[in-house]
């Protein structure tokens, strides 16, 4: 009797402990479904490093399994690192994780992983300890992200605004020069062929004096409609002269600086600024003051771009001059420049293409707020372009 | 020095400059036709005499450049371009598209002397091609319907036996035909019928070997 029921306790257990052992089975079964149906590369290492599992997914982004990567002398991770980390990462993402599994922190980075194509892609990569009941870490679990076309979006994103913002200010300028030129250049053009005329008229046998003096009369007024030309582009730039209000100038320095963020960024300059607490607001005219920040950033970036060998870098400083000015200045370590005042002559440019209207725009701004532009070289390189304006400005006369 | 029985037509949308061209022209004694656009140049009847268009490049209906591909295919003067800001592309485009030259203004009057005596000197020697090659055609139409048939095969280099069979009659007619069209065309030999026909693009549709009996 006794038997018996023990025996069928055990029979009961045994069939327990299988049914035990076909629901684990399912449960391992399911969840390596789960892990190879990931949309992403997941991975497993060993308290010490080494790979132990790359998901279905994984292996075949790579085009190699963890059975693939035993290189003699090397660990495996070592040989996994070398194998399809980019050249640039390797490093970078060695010590990281290195660094991980000796203190036990997650890791998360982003480095660029060798398709099995050859072609690297972009990966937001995370990794977590798995520890067990006493504390000690029994294997990392690995998450591998494609942000290949993220990224991609992002360049393209930066580069268009970039694109944006320069054809903006070229076609400003561009636009603005190309239609003086034109409304100069025409009337310029009559008045040298009338002359010619002229001098045939008059070395003529005999002299053609009636012609002579007809012809003598339209350069008069062809040369009378340049200058009014000249006189509308004064008007142009005087016109400018909008109300001011009091203003805040280290608050239009950090907005354009704001503005050109990305333009630095990208061109990996950096912008100092050392700016006097106790700046008196001055009156100015807050649009036409971001124009002249502008050009004059613009300058610094094109004056600091070149460089190679050091630190690109862009002072910006506004500070108290005496009891009745206040000083701006834009430093840059560039190549400097040979005629310091020649830069404000209209059409003056050191530039492949640009237009050399900028500095002379932004010179008569400040002159029209009463405030002097000028540029000095910077010691040991580089150029300053300072401004000084009145903190009492008066109306320009 | 060329003769002065040309025409020069200057297009500007600017009549300072139209005024300015016209002065210096007359006072090189030249003749001279100033027009605002190149619907005025098109609408304005054009005397027969060689010819030179000075054209700005910015005109107000239409881009100069535009303007000459638009008329490149009628017989009208060879073009000098007048532009505010000459840019490279620009000219080059204007060059390869057969413009005599392209001037920046302001341009000094010996540039444009020059530029303009080429184009008219270049306009004389189509204009006598042009002549000449109506002269032919002229004398092309002379000819009867079946000479027209027997030059063809003549400047091909046949035989007159070979000619003969080729359109089925007597070598003695043939020779008849044949002294007709040398008389017709105001050919002075054989080589210089060939010449004729080359420059009437009649085409040779027999060559001796292919037409051999």
């Amino acid at each position: 009797m006794v038997s018996s029921a023990f025996r069928e306790v055990g029979l009961i257990e045994a069939s327990m402990q299988e049914q035990a052992e076909v629901a684990l089975r399912d449960r391992e079964r399911e969840l390596s479904l789960l892990v190879d149906m990931v949309p992403s590369h997941v991975w497993r290492l060993g308290p010490d490093g080494e790979p132990i599992f790359f998901n279905k997914r994984m292996v075949e982004f790579l085009g190699l399994d963890v059975a693939d990567t035993v290189k003699p002398g090397v660990s495996r991770l070592e040989a996994v690192i070398e194998a399809v980390v980019h050249l640039d990462d390797a490093a970078e993402f060695a010590g990281a994780l290195n660094r991980c599994l000796v203190t036990g922190e997650g890791l998360v980075m982003r480095y660029r992983l060798r398709r099995a194509d050859g072609v690297y892609r972009w990966m937001s990569s995370r990794a977590e300890p798995m520890r067990n009941c006493d504390g000690e870490i029994v294997q990392w679990y690995g998450l591998c992200l494609d942000i290949e076309d993220e990224i991609r979006t992002q360049e393209a994103l930066r580069g268009a605004r970039d694109k944006l913002a320069r054809a903006t200010q070229a076609a400003n300028l561009g636009e603005l020069s190309a239609s003086i030129a034109h409304e100069v250049n025409q009337p310029l053009a009559a008045i040298v062929a009338t002359c010619h005329a002229c001098c045939r008229w008059l070395s003529a046998e005999p002299p053609n004096l009636e012609r002579a003096k007809s012809t003598l009369e339209r350069i008069i007024r062809d040369a009378n409609s340049v200058s009014e030309v000249v006189g509308r582009i004064r008007t142009l730039f005087s016109r400018m002269d909008k109300p001011r209000s009091p203003v805040d100038m280290t608050e239009v320095i950090v907005g354009v600086c704001r503005l050109m963020a990305d333009e630095l960024a990208v061109k990996h300059i950096e912008v100092e600024t050392e700016f006097d607490r106790s700046l008196p607001q001055v009156l100015i005219d807050p649009a036409q003051m971001e124009q002249v920040f502008v050009n004059l950033i613009r300058n610094a970036i094109d004056a600091v771009e070149t460089i190679v060998d050091c630190k690109r870098l862009i002072r910006l400083r506004a500070v108290l001059d005496g009891d009745n000015n206040i000083r701006v200045e834009v430093r840059d370590v560039g190549p400097g420049l040979k005629e310091p005042e020649r830069i404000f002559e209209p059409f003056f440019t050191t530039k492949e293409n640009g237009m050399g209207m900028g500095l002379a725009i932004c010179r008569s701004i400040i002159e029209s707020h009463n405030g002097r532009l000028w540029a000095i070289s910077n010691e040991p390189t580089g150029t300053i372009l300072a401004f000084t304006l009145p903190i009492q400005a008066r109306d320009a006369a | 020095m060329i003769p002065e029985n040309f025409i020069v037509f200057i297009v500007d949308d600017d009549p300072r400059m139209r005024e300015a061209l016209s002065e210096l022209l007359e006072s090189l004694g030249w003749r001279a036709v100033a027009l605002g656009s190149a619907g005025e140049y098109l609408s304005y009847p054009r005397p027969d005499l060689p010819a030179c268009l000075i054209l700005d490049v910015e005109l107000p209906d239409i881009n100069g450049l535009d303007f000459q591909k638009q008329i490149s295919h009628g017989s009208h003067p060879p073009i000098v371009f007048l532009t505010g800001h000459g840019d490279i592309s620009s000219s080059v485009r204007a060059i390869k598209d057969g413009a005599v030259d392209f001037l920046t203004k302001p341009f000094t009057e010996r540039d444009l002397v020059e530029a303009i005596q080429s184009a008219v000197e270049r306009d004389r020697a189509v204009r006598q091609e042009r002549a000449e090659i109506e002269t032919l055609r002229e004398r092309l139409a002379s000819l009867t319907p079946r000479e027209r048939e027997v030059l063809p095969l003549v400047v091909s280099g046949l035989l007159n036996k070979q000619a003969a069979a080729e359109l089925g009659i007597r070598e003695v007619t043939l020779q008849i035909h044949r002294s007709k069209i040398m008389q017709k065309m105001q050919a002075a030999s054989l080589a210089d019928l060939v010449r004729i026909a080359e420059r009437l693009q009649i085409p040779i549709t027999h060559s001796r070997r292919a037409g051999s009996i």
